[in-house]
């Protein structure tokens, strides 16, 4: 579901730019064993938590939820 | 700064009041308007008022996260190296101003400028460090290491030698002579480095934003200090050379740097509700 991937990388772009985004999206891909366009709403508390991991140190916590709640809107 | 790439009013207000105020100071004190003490007094209280500025402004910042936010820890180590810094011009005003004397060296003052170097310091690698899950830091750390050597190098050879091989000089004044430019290159410069390489990596991203102006901001203090330490030295540094500029443009743009954080705050509370 490459559409999954694009959209929570378009979430973050305006945030940690492309190049992160994308590696944050495939990183978490990874480590479910599948590729960033083999993603699926299955895997959507995977991405989230992965999201918040790794945004929580760096940004405010208000931003991340925000972010959080973007890429669910997003994927319904 | 919003996420769309807007800085907000606030921030612009702690850019042009800062940066103005600064100015105005400047110009003041080389007016020379109301005399030599009068231009003491107006760049010391000046120095005062726009770095206390730039304090407050830090330490709000720092207290609009979460409590245990690790921006809130970052933040509030910026805030507080800055505040140890207006205590310290708080005590050299004082001395200088109210007592009229010339402020002792080492002195009083210097308790509190040498203790903002290990806030600020840690303030900024806690936060390149926070980026550790998302980028390469690795090439980060060598690059300002080496960035450390050579800097360091280069002010033992320019400065340090001389200072250290002087017998006129008390040991104490020697570890501060020493102790201020490896400071500045060890807990303002080495860090600065390390976390605009980190953030580089974020490209345009807003995140990367508020640690681009700390790290202006850090840059202009480092070449102040090291030039302010070579005047010292040279016996050439009066109140209101034009280092005090560099002090206070350097400290306004660590707190813009704040204010572009706190920006990013608002665009998630207006998608939350």
């Amino acid at each position: 579901m490459a559409a999954l991937m694009e959209c929570v990388i378009e979430v973050l772009e305006p945030f940690v730019g492309r190049m992160v985004a994308d590696t944050c999206v495939r990183a978490t891909a990874l480590s479910l064993g599948k590729s960033g366009d083999e993603l699926e709403s299955d895997d959507l508390p995977a991405l989230e938590s992965n999201v918040r991991r790794l945004l929580g140190p760096i940004a405010p916590r208000e931003t991340v939820d925000a972010i959080i709640l973007e890429i669910e809107g997003g994927i319904r | 700064m919003t996420a769309t790439g807007t800085f907000s009013r606030r921030t612009w207000a702690v850019l042009v009041l800062g940066l103005a105020g600064a100015l105005a100071v400047q110009i003041l004190v080389a007016t020379g308007i109301g005399g030599e003490r009068a231009s003491i007094a107006i760049s010391d209280l000046g120095g005062v008022a726009v770095i206390g500025m730039a304090a407050a402004v830090t330490i709000r910042t720092a207290l609009r996260f979460g409590k245990g936010e690790p921006l809130q820890k970052q933040w509030l180590a910026i805030g507080a190296g800055i505040t140890l810094y207006v205590l310290g011009d708080l005590v050299w005003t004082y001395i200088e101003v109210v007592q009229g004397l010339e402020p002792p060296f080492p002195g009083l003052p210097d308790i509190f400028y040498t203790s903002m170097y290990i806030f600020m310091g840690y303030g900024i690698v806690s936060a390149a460090l926070a980026y550790r899950g998302l980028v390469r830091i690795k090439a980060a750390i060598i690059g300002s290491a080496a960035i450390a050597v050579v800097s360091g190098g280069a002010i033992y050879l320019v400065l340090l030698r001389e200072v250290l091989a002087d017998p006129e000089v008390g040991l104490l004044e020697k570890v501060l002579n020493v102790y201020y430019p490896l400071g500045d290159v060890l807990l303002l410069l080495a860090p600065a480095v390390f976390i605009v390489l980190v953030v580089a990596q974020l490209g345009r991203g807003a995140l990367a934003v508020p640690w681009r102006l700390v790290v202006a901001g850090l840059a202009i203090l480092a070449v102040a200090d090291s030039v302010y330490q070579w005047m010292e030295w040279q016996g050439t540094y009066q109140t209101g050379s034009i280092v005090d500029l560099g002090w206070m443009i350097g400290y306004v743009l660590l707190a813009a740097g704040a204010s572009v954080m706190r920006d990013l705050i608002a665009p998630a509370r207006r998608s939350v509700r």
